[in-house]
């Protein structure tokens, strides 16, 4: 059994606090989702579980298991099972695909890691995926639809086998063809690997093929509400106003804090 | 492939078939410079390794006859070079260059001259800087409908890295290509330089020039650490990546991989 537990962390980002009191917990084999409005701090929330080096923990802990991870490097947290999927993932032009997945696999799995299976592996994940078998050769996300790079996401989570991940609005960009194929498969992983998941979302669709046990609404830097998947029929009926104005802290989140780091 | 082998400011051994005609000139005093003289009369690709174990002093012309379509694949290593490449492409003729250099020292005169009608170069150029790196470029594009486009990517390591580089087109020259794109990854805190110029004095001309020094993002760096990638093995992939991207050949991959090794442990 493997738990992410974060608790009271408060990160600040260019003299900004983002996220603020933030709780949760997440065992493996439950499913959770984070809804919110745009700028309240849910990616954020991903990257600083990763250790992005533009976010300052101020307060609080994040522990997985028995580690804590507030000062530990971001390729350390990835080697003790958690996982990002990112919402904007990069185009790297040089790197292939095959290459970054076998550097990754080889920092992870040392003297074990064998050629072989690492081929068989990618075959066999990009066949489900529905992707182009020339992708794995091609240069990191380059030239690949919005589509391709979050089903690009899903093929470094099934190949990197992570015990906790973070999915960050990995629906957005995805056709209904794609949606179904990249949620039925991180569903699949989860039936199979049962790991703990974390998602962040803005849509009720994603879930049709990933059922969350646990729903939270974040506002301002923190949870306001946890619930059941009942809540996200609420939210899709009347909205996250309701949260929003009984919370009267400032809000802000990833997209204003890019403005403010470029104007920096 | 045809091969030759360099060292210094003469040709120590060169296996080449009759498309291709070698010359060589030996100075004759103190004040002069050996010169290479390499003539491809048919659509033939050419390895050229130059070792340059003294001060090399030395001129190299490249030739590329009518209708001729050619690779040229170039390695450079060593400690000190003081080298002009001059680059004739003939009508309807194109060559690819693809060039390594990994020299500590090097000052390096590149001369280009597009001289018939849908004359073609696209020149990909690498190179890991240690010490003193000075590139300057001339690109003449002196018929109508010619095309060239400079890739440069250098990655300074210590020291300086200086790249000038202008492409000209002349009055009454049109329907031309004219790319130059630049890039040093500097990983030091030392000044380096790219002074992009174009020089167009006619209209009807696609022309471009880029010039980028920094250090890889921030986010690049941590995309790869999220998939468990220490920032050292990180970096080793982008500048791989880097200098790798573009080159196609195994000869030159090989080298270029064989210095990451030795330079990124």
């Amino acid at each position: 059994m493997n738990k992410l537990k974060i608790e009271g962390l408060k990160v600040k980002v260019a003299d900004k606090i983002i996220l603020d009191n933030f709780n949760i917990e997440i065992k493996s084999g439950e499913i959770h989702v984070i809804m919110g409005p745009n700028g309240v701090g849910k990616s954020t929330l991903s990257k600083v579980i990763m250790g992005h080096p533009d976010y300052e923990i101020l307060e609080g802990s994040i522990y997985y298991n028995d580690t804590l991870l507030n000062d530990l490097t971001t390729d350390k947290r990835a080697l003790l099972g958690i996982f990002l999927g990112m919402q904007m993932p990069l185009e790297i032009d040089g790197v292939t695909n095959a290459d970054m997945l076998r550097t990754a696999l080889h920092s992870k799995l040392g003297s074990n890691f064998k050629l072989y299976d690492f081929i068989n592996d990618l075959e066999s994940s990009v066949e489900k995926l529905n992707m182009n078998k020339d992708m794995i050769h091609r240069g990191v996300n380059q030239g690949f639809s919005g589509g391709e790079r979050k089903k690009n996401e899903i093929l470094q989570m099934n190949m990197l086998k992570p015990t906790m991940v973070l999915l960050d609005e990995i629906d957005s960009g995805l056709d209904v063809d794609s949606l179904k194929t990249v949620g039925s498969e991180v569903y699949d992983y989860f039936k199979r690997e049962k790991p703990g998941i974390l998602l962040v979302t803005h849509y009720q669709r994603l879930l049709d093929y990933i059922k969350p046990d646990f729903v939270h609404i974040m506002v301002s830097g923190k949870i306001v509400k946890t619930g059941n998947y009942s809540l996200v029929k609420e939210i899709e009926k009347e909205g996250y106003n309701k949260y929003i104005n009984e919370t009267k802290k400032e809000s802000i989140g990833t997209c204003a804090v890019k403005e403010m780091i470029s104007n920096e | 492939m045809n091969k030759i082998d360099v060292v210094n400011d003469k040709i120590k051994s060169k296996k080449i078939n009759k498309g291709i005609n070698v010359f060589e000139y030996e100075k004759k005093d103190l004040f002069d410079i050996n010169k290479i003289t390499i003539n491809i009369n048919k659509s033939e690709n050419l390895i050229l390794s130059i070792d340059n174990k003294l001060l090399t002093k030395l001129k190299i012309d490249i030739s590329v006859k009518e209708n001729c379509s050619s690779n040229l694949y170039i390695y450079s290593k060593g400690d000190k070079a003081k080298i002009k490449y001059n680059y004739i492409i003939k009508e309807n003729s194109s060559l690819n260059v693809f060039k390594y250099n990994d020299i500590l020292s090097i000052n390096e005169m590149v001369e280009v001259n597009l001289n018939g009608y849908n004359a073609k170069i696209d020149y990909i150029f690498k190179s890991i800087g240690k010490n003193k790196e000075s590139y300057d470029y001339a690109v003449f594009h002196n018929h109508k409908n010619t095309y060239s486009n400079i890739v440069n990517n250098c990655v300074n390591l210590d020291g300086n890295t200086n790249i000038q580089i202008s492409s000209s087109v002349k009055k009454d020259i049109a329907e031309c290509i004219c790319n130059q794109y630049n890039r040093i990854i500097n990983l030091t805190n030392n000044k380096c330089e790219i002074r992009p110029i174009l020089y167009i004095d006619t209209d009807n001309v696609d022309a471009n020039h880029s010039a980028l020094i920094g250090n890889f993002e921030n986010e690049e760096l941590f995309y790869l650490e999220t998939m468990g990638i220490s920032k050292n093995d990180a970096y080793k992939l982008l500048i791989k990546g880097f200098l790798i991207g573009g080159i196609t050949d195994e000869f030159l991959s090989k080298k270029i991989i064989d210095s990451i090794k030795k330079y990124w442990r």
